[in-house]
């Protein structure tokens, strides 16, 4: 965002004529942007000079800007230097370690991390929040990471204890207890969740977890029935055809089974076109120059687009929009934030967040007024919504635009009669 | 008084028998000596490493043990690789034959052998009496092509190469012999990696920050091989005719590993190989002189998560004694090896967790691997070399690192491993193949473990020393009517209620070949009740009240076996 002022400033004067298209496709990015969070970039420098301030004055603040420093500006290593700090200021600090050890990890030093919070869990600090959290961290690393599952039961067990609708907690328990070939234990964790009409990604791993056991009982009918449920939720899981290729193939059903083993080779390969692509935006990339990472997280929103994995589309279509600044010299930005704009919209709607697909053909439309198929677009959320009337303008004007266009009569026919109903 | 005494001995009870979740089993603590300065073994690998980042130089070299000059102990070939460029690897000769001379030390007899003309980057050794003329011969695998190795007779070798028609080029990994016609003949069926070219430029690349070895993912997976042998000292190259292919289209296997067993118990020897960051393969030998790949079809290509993990070395044995060869395979770090458990209905599911392994190896970066009894307890123990492919391991976390330590696992219970520490676990090294053989003929299996860039180091077994109640039979198999070495024939072993099964094998595990003899644990029983031999050719012989604690020599269609040593 930043840069986008700067860039918008540096080109006044000499392409006066581009200011408003800047400025609205400026506000369209700040609005957008601003439920995007990003790294923002501060001098380590002017970090240190207020650290030194801190740490004279109260430990408290120093842990404040410490995690701050870790949860918002990344500067992990910086923050660890802080932590450490504060722990020496205050050996009691649950959540000091919690967070150095939060640190560690993120920086892949397990044994530092395991270190730090198996202290915090076996010492006299307060109790509460952060020691769940530091035993279900621990419990994470333990399983993830170094391979002792054992160690990680007892741990998880008492985060369900005192938080029995962590669901994270659950998922990750459960994926302990399958390691183990302790399916009874997680089938009394899973079933309770299981049984729901609301599928999110929490409930998916719940249901291929499930799934997974009952094909380890040799219960390949009811495994069947719950990867299904994943597929018909999550169409780009591409391990769930694969499980669902297996049950068919022990149920001698090979017809089938080669089928979905098909499907899954090609989700397979979709997640493989989208490994590098990912490793390039990520840790990896750091040293990419900004437009490589622009069409490399581009190329990412599509490909999720097309799997309909709409969380991670709309997540990858908002970095977009944050990298890319208006540009009067550079067409292709611009087209990236249209199409990132309008790719959102679409998102939304999928969820069924009308409004929230309203307010982004609005800002398209604030940037260029002569796009038909936005207004035809903003007049459909508008009527999910039974803004009936602002739906009529919305048809008619993109009707002033493509006159000729069978789609946009129809759409004004239908909201009319809606209107007239509602007189009546 | 009394009391005092009860005293002292309820005091000493509970402190020389510790409660038995403490108890180590006697045999865990010592069992194997490293003997590698005693023995005369001296043996640096060398991967030509020159700061350029080649792949080759991660793969290392294998080894076998076998009779080159049918004395009656098996004697040992180590392969080399060498400088990494084409042109001074073709001058460069550094893999060694060491005499066995019977006293529990070797003997270098490369130069007499006429073995100092090997020459080119090699990885791995299968070794077979492909011409049944009665002495073992080999093929070494290689950068940039294979080459065969005919027995003399006399203590030499020549190079038979061009004759044979096995000489493609190609950079090739594991090969093994295999009879898949049952024509009598030992046919060739060789595993190749990767299209690697020196003269392509390839990217600098960079993990961490720093210059590494670039990711597999660049480079294009390159068709295997099968040769069928003619029988007059020639091979055809039959891939295409036996539909060795991919079912997904186009060869892209990047193949380290093969086994041949019978998997299904027809009779016909099947192939397993484990490939590198793709779906493994599994071959089902139709019995028509065609093979048909189905390790998708049968749970036996990915881990349980439908990934293609980086298959290295790969073994095959009854480990749960249902009769039914299972198949273990070793992978990389952040992905557990693989037990694929042979359901017999067609099907396999990989139940590393629930044998106890699937922590063990998580961590580590596996290579050469093999089942083998090595305390003579009648059950399957397992073997895994670990070694990394980078020095840089440790930038991606502080739970990896370039030399490894290697594992050993006893099965203490069927279908239960526990990890035994041990001699062989000593050193954190960068491993690679695994040698299985009773080098010193005293009942028990020793072990020769080879390293990148590092000494290759033998390990004596002291199970028959130390535990004499443990008994053993070595089989030692002539073919007839089936190929000479008698390759591929199952042999079953029942004493008591067990029922033990194994084959004749060559190459098994990672670039290595195997002591073709077969050396049996017999725990307590000292007698055989009955052992039955399968031969190749589709021949079934059988023996009864059978002494144990010696080598029997089977001829096939012999009623009477022959004892030796």
């Amino acid at each position: 965002m930043i840069q986008s002022i700067s860039l918008v400033k540096g080109n006044l004067s000499g392409s006066i004529r581009w200011l408003p298209h800047c400025l609205f496709l400026l506000i369209f990015v700040l609005v957008i942007a601003s439920s995007t969070e990003g790294n923002e970039q501060e001098s380590t420098q002017t970090g240190h000079d207020n650290f030194n301030k801190l740490s004279v004055q109260n430990p408290d603040s120093l842990l404040k800007f410490a995690v701050e420093h870790l949860l918002k500006k990344h500067q992990v290593e910086y923050s660890i230097e802080l932590l450490q700090q504060v722990i020496a200021l205050n050996p009691n600090s649950s959540q000091a370690h919690y967070y150095l050890g939060l640190a560690y990890a993120i920086k892949h030093q397990w044994k530092s991390a395991t270190a730090v919070l198996r202290r915090l869990i076996s010492s006299s600090m307060s109790q509460g929040i952060f020691l769940n959290a530091a035993k279900f961290q621990l419990g994470k690393i333990f399983i993830q990471e170094m391979a002792q599952t054992e160690e990680a039961v007892p741990l998880l067990v008492d985060v369900l204890q005192s938080q029995p609708d962590n669901i994270e907690a659950r998922l990750l328990l459960s994926q302990a207890y399958m390691q183990l070939g302790h399916n009874t234990e997680l089938f009394a964790l899973l079933n309770p969740v299981t049984h729901t009409n609301d599928i999110d990604q929490n409930i998916i791993q719940a249901l291929m977890l499930v799934g997974k056991a009952l094909f380890s009982d040799m219960e390949y009918v009811k495994a069947l029935g719950y990867f299904e449920r994943v597929v018909i939720n999550r169409p780009f899981e591409a391990n769930a055809y694969f499980h669902l290729a297996n049950c068919y193939f022990r149920l001698k059903r090979i017809a089938e089974g080669k089928q979905m083993l098909q499907t899954f080779e090609q989700r397979r390969q979709e997640r493989e076109e989208l490994a590098p692509l990912k490793r390039m935006v990520g840790e990896s990339g750091e040293d990419m120059p900004n437009n490589a990472k622009l069409e490399a997280w581009l190329q990412i929103a599509q490909l999720e687009l097309k799997r309909e994995n709409w969380s991670v589309a709309e997540t990858a279509f908002r970095q977009l929009i944050a990298l890319a600044a208006p540009n009067p010299e550079n067409n292709r930005h611009d087209y990236i934030i249209i199409l990132a704009g309008e790719s959102l919209a679409k998102i939304h709607i999928q969820k069924g967040e009308y409004d929230q697909a309203e307010s982004i053909y609005q800002s398209l439309l604030q940037a260029n007024d002569q796009q038909a198929k936005h207004w035809n677009n903003l007049g459909y959320t508008q009527v999910m919504q039974r803004k009936f009337e602002q739906a009529q303008q919305s048809f008619q004007t993109a009707i002033q635009i493509e006159p000729n266009n069978t789609s946009f009569r129809l759409n004004l026919s239908k909201v009319e009669q809606r209107i007239n109903d509602a007189l009546d | 008084m009394i009391r005092h005494i009860v005293l002292l001995l309820f005091f000493l009870t509970f402190n020389l028998f510790p409660p038995l979740s403490e108890c180590q089993h006697p045999l865990k603590q010592s069992v194997f000596i490293e003997v590698t300065q005693q023995s005369g073994i001296n043996f640096t690998h060398f991967n030509g490493a020159n700061g350029e980042y080649h792949l080759p130089e991660t793969l290392g070299s294998g080894g076998a043990f076998f009779d080159y000059d049918q004395d009656g102990d098996v004697d040992l070939l180590l392969v080399n690789c060498g400088p990494i460029h084409s042109m001074e690897a073709s001058t460069y000769s550094g893999s060694v034959l060491y005499r066995n001379m019977g006293n529990g030390t070797f003997f270098d007899v490369t130069t007499q052998s006429k073995l100092d003309t090997i020459t080119g980057y090699n990885h791995g050794i299968a070794v077979a009496d492909y011409d049944n003329d009665g002495d073992p011969d080999f093929l070494l695998t290689g950068l940039m092509s294979n080459s065969l190795y005919q027995n003399n007779g006399d203590g030499t070798f020549s190079n038979v190469t061009q004759l044979a028609g096995v000489g493609h080029s190609g950079w090739s990994s594991s090969a093994t012999f295999f009879d898949y016609d049952r024509d009598g003949h030992l046919d060739l069926y060789v595993v190749n990696y990767v299209d690697y070219r020196f003269d392509e430029e390839f990217p600098v690349c960079k993990e961490f920050g720093v210059q590494d070895y670039c990711n597999l993912r660049y480079y294009r997976g390159t068709a295997d091989r099968l040769y069928h042998n003619n029988g007059d000292g020639t091979f055809s190259n039959v891939t295409q005719l036996a539909c060795i292919e991919d079912p997904g289209g186009s060869f892209q296997g990047k193949g380290l590993g093969v086994i041949a067993t019978d998997f299904n118990n027809d009779r016909w020897p099947d192939l397993y190989v484990a490939n590198d960051g793709t779906p493994n393969y599994l071959f089902y030998n139709n019995g028509d002189g065609t093979f048909s790949e189905i390790a998708a079809y049968t749970g036996c290509a990915y881990s349980d998560d439908g990934l293609a993990q980086a298959g290295m070395g790969v073994d095959t044995g009854d480990y749960n004694q249902d009769g039914l060869m299972d198949i273990y395979v070793t992978n990389f770090s952040e992905e557990t090896n693989n037990l694929y458990r042979n359901n017999g209905d067609g099907t396999f599911t990989d139940c590393i967790h629930q044998v106890g392994l699937g922590n063990p190896t998580f961590l580590p970066v596996g290579f050469g691997t093999i089942f083998f009894d090595y305390d003579n307890d009648t059950d399957l123990d397992l073997f895994v070399a670990n070694g990394h492919v980078t020095q840089h391991a440790h930038l991606k976390s502080d739970l990896l690192s370039y030399g490894q330590q290697n594992q050993l696992f006893e099965q203490w219970t069927i279908g239960q491993f526990t990890e035994v520490s041990s001699e062989l676990s000593r050193y954190s090294e960068i491993s690679r193949g695994v040698l299985v053989a009773d080098y010193d003929n005293d009942g028990d299996l020793d072990l020769l473990i080879t390293q990148l860039n590092q000494p290759a180091r033998l390990y004596q077994n002291q199970t028959v020393e130390s535990e004499s109640t443990h008994h053993w039979i070595r089989l030692k198999m002539v073919g007839k009517d089936s190929n000479r070495d008698g390759i591929g024939t199952r042999v079953k072993i029942e004493i008591g209620k067990l029922s033990l099964i194994r084959d004749i094998r060559t190459s098994s595990g990672y670039l290595s070949s195997q002591d073709q003899r077969l050396t049996v644990g017999l725990g307590k029983y000292s007698i055989i009740d009955r052992l039955t031999v399968y031969w190749p050719n589709g021949d079934i012989q059988a023996w009864e009240n059978i002494e144990s604690n010696r080598e029997i020599v089977l001829e096939e269609n012999k009623v009477n076996n022959r004892q030796d040593g």
